[in-house]
């Protein structure tokens, strides 16, 4: 039921496993709030919470981390090629495919005028 | 003023050569080069920055804001504790698609997200609105410590803020993001100590949780004990706590957790994220951080109910009354001489920790976003990291300025800039991430009416009897609602974004929600596989 062989090329999509993991951390992030608060009070659900809140954490991490280490892994390889868009946006520098289209730009506008 | 004994002296100057010897350990590291002065060279394991975000949003004004929040709403007043519950989902969702980016700051992503003019026009707004945030942030927190120096030491109210903002910005100077992301960790652990130290001395000292129990029963202040104490919605009461505030804070948070930028504190998070060596490190620090933040706030619920059952009777609308000095006043009222000035070193590890971040975070969009993308773009390393320096110091004298503004009312402006400054881009926050078709002006066009809005509706109109003050929760669907008029339609009238560039964005981030056109032609130009 819950995924836990990924590639590379299914790791990038958003399937159930995202969602069923942000539904369990919003889950124990309200259970470790009142469990530790009702626990320090005495209140006997506090406990209850915490026991919620551990199992919430537990699944959370169980469900998205096979997930988020091809992520990670996959995304890395790609990393450098992603930074040096950034270098030269950051830069004012366009890229090939930008000076590209631009002269085709330019061309067409000739064109035009003609 | 509280009396320091010799070995209270001890545990204050051994922290601040403790601290010191950090700064000058990165100093060579953090002027190697822009990202190592600001991103620590994107290498760090995600339990680095999740305590660095604990410690950042541990400051000096954090236990005055939220113990006077707690002295107000008894223990409901968690749920106004609780902004950091957007890290729940932003850490699977939003956290991801921005350490994708691979953006310095939030400014930056703009014009990896949007194109053209609109892209420029938002990246250079949104950096210097954060400059401008970073001073106002130093400013409050600041004045905290301003407080707190004046409650242990007599000093004036500018004295505190000035002499440690002074020498926490030379540290910032010196050691860069480096600095501050290491010294969070020592700073983090030490205040956590203290937060469960204070609170057993200030609930033993109030006759044990069961005496806080009959204590608020005898008064007829049980009510405090409930976290779903709910009042009858009033729209016109400022402190109405009523279940459509809360309801209304949950959307909040989910809109925070899904969209970007859309809390204050998302900046300094960002910043965390982007510094983490990969996407799984970047998605565990913020949850880490978060949830830390989390469990802290609860252990502080039970300390200020133990605080008001000491004292009761001080006046919620009186800033000087010190209602929202409860953790400063446990801790130096019940701590046994000699740990005071442990407490004290925990003070200024806190304090520390947010300055630093915040000084770090507003030279990192002046260097960054403003002058290196748009004075100097072949700027080399050098020139950066300098120019970073120099910017360090100019956003702390800034900060200056915004503390003395600030004065004694603290709660009152927190909630307005944690809650409220930012009410009428939260969707836009979301739609920037989720929907493909929302485009830079009408992002553009929600920005420019929040800033104008927000300062109308909060206190503009009702000063000149135009409107009602209102509650926190009515004022957020007020300004969802006047922005969505003005930026949907601007979103429609203009057109959508590049498609190569919207391409490119999607390739590199692959956020969730409705980018169907944007996927198809990245899948029909072979960028990505069909799933």
């Amino acid at each position: 039921m819950i995924k836990r062989e990924w590639s590379e090329e299914d790791c990038d999509a958003w399937t159930k496993e995202d969602y069923l993991a942000g539904f369990f951390s919003a889950i124990s992030y309200f259970a470790w709030a009142l469990g530790i608060y009702w626990a320090i009070m005495l209140e006997p659900i506090g406990f209850v919470l915490i026991a919620v809140a551990a199992v919430s954490t537990f699944l959370t991490f169980y469900i998205i981390d096979p997930k988020l280490k091809v992520q990670s892994e996959t995304f890395e390889k790609r990393q450098l090629h992603y930074l040096k868009l950034l270098h030269d946006s950051q830069r004012w520098s366009l890229t090939e495919e930008e000076t590209k289209k631009l002269e085709e730009e330019m061309k067409e506008l000739e064109e035009a005028k003609k | 003023m509280v009396p320091f004994s010799s070995l209270d002296w001890v545990w204050v100057f051994v922290y601040i050569v403790w601290f010191f010897s950090f700064g000058f350990l990165f100093t060579r590291i953090a002027s190697r080069s822009q990202e190592n002065f600001f991103l620590a060279g994107r290498g760090l394991p995600w339990w680095m920055p999740a305590v660095s975000v604990y410690g950042t949003h541990t400051a000096t004004d954090t236990p005055i804001w939220m113990g006077g929040t707690l002295y107000r709403h008894g223990a409901r007043g968690i749920w106004y504790l609780f902004t950091m519950g957007w890290c729940a989902l932003s850490a699977f969702f939003s956290i991801k698609v921005f350490k994708r980016s691979l953006a310095y700051t939030q400014a930056e992503y703009q014009t990896l997200r949007f194109a053209g003019l609109p892209a420029e026009l938002l990246r250079g707004w949104l950096a210097g609105w954060q400059v401008f945030m970073q001073m106002f942030v130093l400013g409050w927190v600041g004045i905290a410590m301003g407080k707190v120096c004046n409650m242990v030491f007599d000093w004036p109210l500018w004295m505190g803020m000035v002499v440690f903002t002074l020498v926490i910005g030379i540290y910032s100077m010196v050691a860069g993001y480096w600095g501050v992301v290491v010294g969070d960790l020592q700073q983090g652990t030490i205040m956590f100590i203290l937060i469960v130290l204070v609170a057993a001395y200030g609930i033993a000292g109030a006759g044990g949780i069961e005496g806080i129990k009959a204590s608020l029963a005898a008064t007829g202040e049980s009510w405090r004990l409930n976290p779903f104490h709910f009042d009858a919605f009033d729209a016109t009461d400022p402190n109405n706590f009523s279940l459509f505030w809360l309801i209304t804070m949950i959307i909040i948070l989910v809109f925070g957790g899904l969209g970007m930028g859309t809390h204050i504190d998302y900046y300094p998070d960002a910043q965390r994220a982007a510094s983490t060596k990969s996407v799984r490190d970047a998605s565990y620090s913020i949850w880490g951080g978060g949830m830390l933040i989390i469990i802290r706030n609860s252990i502080w619920v039970a300390m200020i109910l133990a605080f008001f059952v000491l004292l009761p009777l001080l006046s919620i609308t009186d800033p000087t009354s010190g209602y929202d000095m409860g953790f400063y006043w446990i801790g130096f009222k019940f701590l046994p001489s000699g740990l005071i000035g442990f407490f004290f070193a925990g003070i200024l590890a806190i304090h520390i920790s947010t300055i630093d971040t915040h000084i770090n975070l507003g030279a990192e969009y002046a260097t960054r976003d403003i002058y290196h993308h748009y004075i100097n773009p072949n700027a080399s390393e050098k020139q950066l990291v300098r120019v970073g320096r120099i910017a360090t110091i100019l956003i702390m004298l800034g900060s200056f300025v915004f503390g003395l503004m600030v004065g004694e009312d603290f709660v009152g402006w927190l909630i307005f800039a944690m809650w409220f400054l930012s009410s009428a881009i939260w969707l836009p926050q979301l739609l920037q991430v989720l929907w493909w078709r929302f485009n830079g002006w009408g992002y553009l066009t929600a920005m420019i009416v929040n800033l104008g809005v927000s300062w109308l509706i909060a206190w503009v109109l009702p000063a000149l009897g135009v409107i009602p003050v209102y509650n926190d929760a009515v004022r957020f669907w007020l300004m969802m609602i006047i922005s969505a008029l003005m930026y949907l339609p601007v979103t429609f009238l203009t057109k959508p974004e590049d498609m190569d560039h919207l391409v490119t964005f999607y390739t590199m981030t692959r956020p969730p929600g409705f980018w169907g056109p944007v996927r198809k032609e990245a899948i029909r130009r072979g960028l990505i596989k069909e799933e």
